[in-house]
C-alpha cells in the first residue's frame, strides 16, 4: 500500500458521519428531504399528464423550455445536455414521466423510513442534478447540498429507522451482512 | 467507540481518494475546473464595473435579476436567499465584487497549481451553490460536481502538484505536519 497517502480522517467526521448519537440529526433533515419528494411525486402521480392518459405531456413541456434555454451569449443549459435531451429523453418522454414520478415517491419512502438511506440520497442527487442541468433551479440546490450529506453520513443517516436492522444483514458488497452467513 | 458503525470503506473509494496513482485523474479535472475559474476571475478583474472604479455595479445588476426570480408559482430563487440579497448582499454589492472577483482568480489558480486543493475545491463548491441559489444555473452544476470529487479526493488530488509537498509540511489540525513538529528540531 505504499501509494496510499495516509492521512487519518479527523474526529467530527467520524462523529458526523459514523456515531448513531449523531442519527437524530439525519433523521430531521430525512423527514424534511422526504416530505418534499413525496409530495413533488404524488402530485405528478395524481396528475394525467405524468401518470396515466396523456403521460409525457407534461415532461415534453418541460424538455421544450429547457431547450429553449441553450441558446444565446450565456445559455443556462449547455449544449451537451440540451443533445441528451432532444437524442434521448425527447423520445423516451413516457418513460421518463413514470421514472420520475416513481423515483420521487421511492426516494421520499426510503429517505422517511430511513431504508437504503445513502443510494434513496444518491437518487435523490442524481434527480436534482438532472434538474440543474436543464436549467431549472428551484429547490434543487439546497436538496442536492442536504442529500450529500446523507450520502456522506450512510453508515448512521438511517440508524433511526429500517437501515439500523437492514445494513448489518444485508452488508455491503466487500463485506457481506448476515443473511449470506 | 461503542457508538462508531464500523463499516470498512470500500477498495475503489481508497484508490480513488488516497492512491497517488490516481493523481494524474484529479490532475485533468484540476486543470479544467481550474481554467474555468481563473478565466471568469481575470474578466471580472480587468472590469471596472467588477474591480476598480464603478465595482459594484455588475453584482448590483446581477442581485436585482436574482430578486427578480423570486416570484411567481415556482420561483428559481427562494424566499430566504431573496432576503439575503436585499438586506446583506445588495448593501455590501462592492466588497462582494472584489471578494467573488478574486475569488475566483484564488480558487483558479489554487486548483490549477494544486495548492490546497481540498480547500480551493470548498470555496470553488461555494461560490456555485450561491450562484445557483441566485438563480442561475450555467456550468455550475458540473463544476459543483467535480470539486465536490476533489474534496473528497483531498489527500491525492494535488499530488501532481505542490500539495504533495505541502500538506506533510503544513499537515491537518488534527495531525500537525513536519513544521510544526518541534522532534525535528
Amino acid at each position: 500500500m505504499e501509494n496510499i497517502i495516509e492521512i487519518p480522517e479527523p474526529k467530527l467526521s467520524r462523529f458526523l458521519f459514523s456515531d448513531t448519537r449523531m442519527a437524530w440529526l439525519w433523521l430531521v433533515i430525512r423527514l424534511y428531504l422526504g416530505y418534499v419528494w413525496i409530495n413533488a411525486g404524488y402530485a405528478k402521480f395524481t396528475n394525467p399528464a405524468w401518470v396515466g392518459d396523456s403521460a409525457g405531456t407534461a415532461i415534453k413541456g418541460f424538455f421544450t423550455g429547457a431547450l429553449a434555454k441553450a441558446t444565446g451569449a450565456h445559455p443556462q443549459v449547455s449544449s451537451w445536455y440540451a443533445s441528451f435531451i432532444t437524442d434521448f429523453a425527447m423520445p423516451n418522454a413516457v418513460l421518463f414521466s413514470y421514472v420520475i414520478t416513481f423515483g420521487e415517491i421511492l426516494v421520499g419512502l426510503g429517505l422517511i423510513v430511513g431504508l437504503f438511506t445513502g443510494i434513496a440520497a444518491f437518487f435523490g442527487s442524481v434527480m436534482n442534478f438532472n434538474f440543474l442541468l436543464a436549467g431549472t433551479v428551484g429547490p434543487s440546490p439546497i436538496l442536492l447540498l442536504l442529500q450529500l450529506f446523507l450520502i456522506l453520513a450512510w453508515r448512521n443517516a438511517g440508524w433511526l429507522g429500517l437501515d439500523r436492522y437492514a445494513l448489518p444483514k444485508l452488508g455491503v458488497p466487500w463485506q457481506k451482512g448476515s443473511v449470506f452467513k | 467507540m461503542e457508538n462508531i458503525i464500523q463499516i470498512p470503506e470500500p477498495k475503489l473509494s481508497r484508490f480513488l481518494f488516497a492512491d497517488t496513482r490516481a493523481a494524474w485523474f484529479w490532475l485533468v479535472v484540476r486543470l479544467y475546473a481550474g481554467y474555468e475559474w481563473l478565466m471568469a476571475g481575470y474578466e471580472k478583474v480587468i472590469d471596472p464595473q467588477w474591480v476598480g472604479s464603478e465595482a459594484g455595479t455588475a453584482v448590483k445588476g446581477y442581485l436585482m435579476g436574482a430578486l427578480a426570480k423570486t416570484t411567481g408559482a415556482h420561483p428559481q430563487v427562494s424566499a430566504w436567499y431573496g432576503s439575503f440579497i436585499t438586506n446583506f448582499a445588495l448593501p455590501n454589492s462592492v466588497a462582494f465584487s472584489y471578494v467573488v472577483a478574486w475569488g475566483e482568480v484564488f480558487v483558479g489558480v489554487g486548483l490549477i497549481l494544486g495548492l490546497l486543493t481540498g480547500i480551493a475545491a470548498f470555496f470553488g463548491i461555494y461560490m456555485n451553490l450561491n450562484f445557483l441559489f441566485a438563480g442561475t444555473v450555467s456550468t455550475n452544476p458540473v463544476l459543483l460536481l467535480l470539486q465536490l470529487f476533489l474534496i473528497l479526493a483531498w489527500r491525492n488530488a494535488g499530488w501532481v502538484g505542490l500539495d504533495r509537498y505541502a500538506l506533510p509540511k503544513l499537515g491537518v489540525p488534527w495531525a500537525p505536519g513536519s513544521i510544526f513538529n518541534k522532534s525535528n528540531i
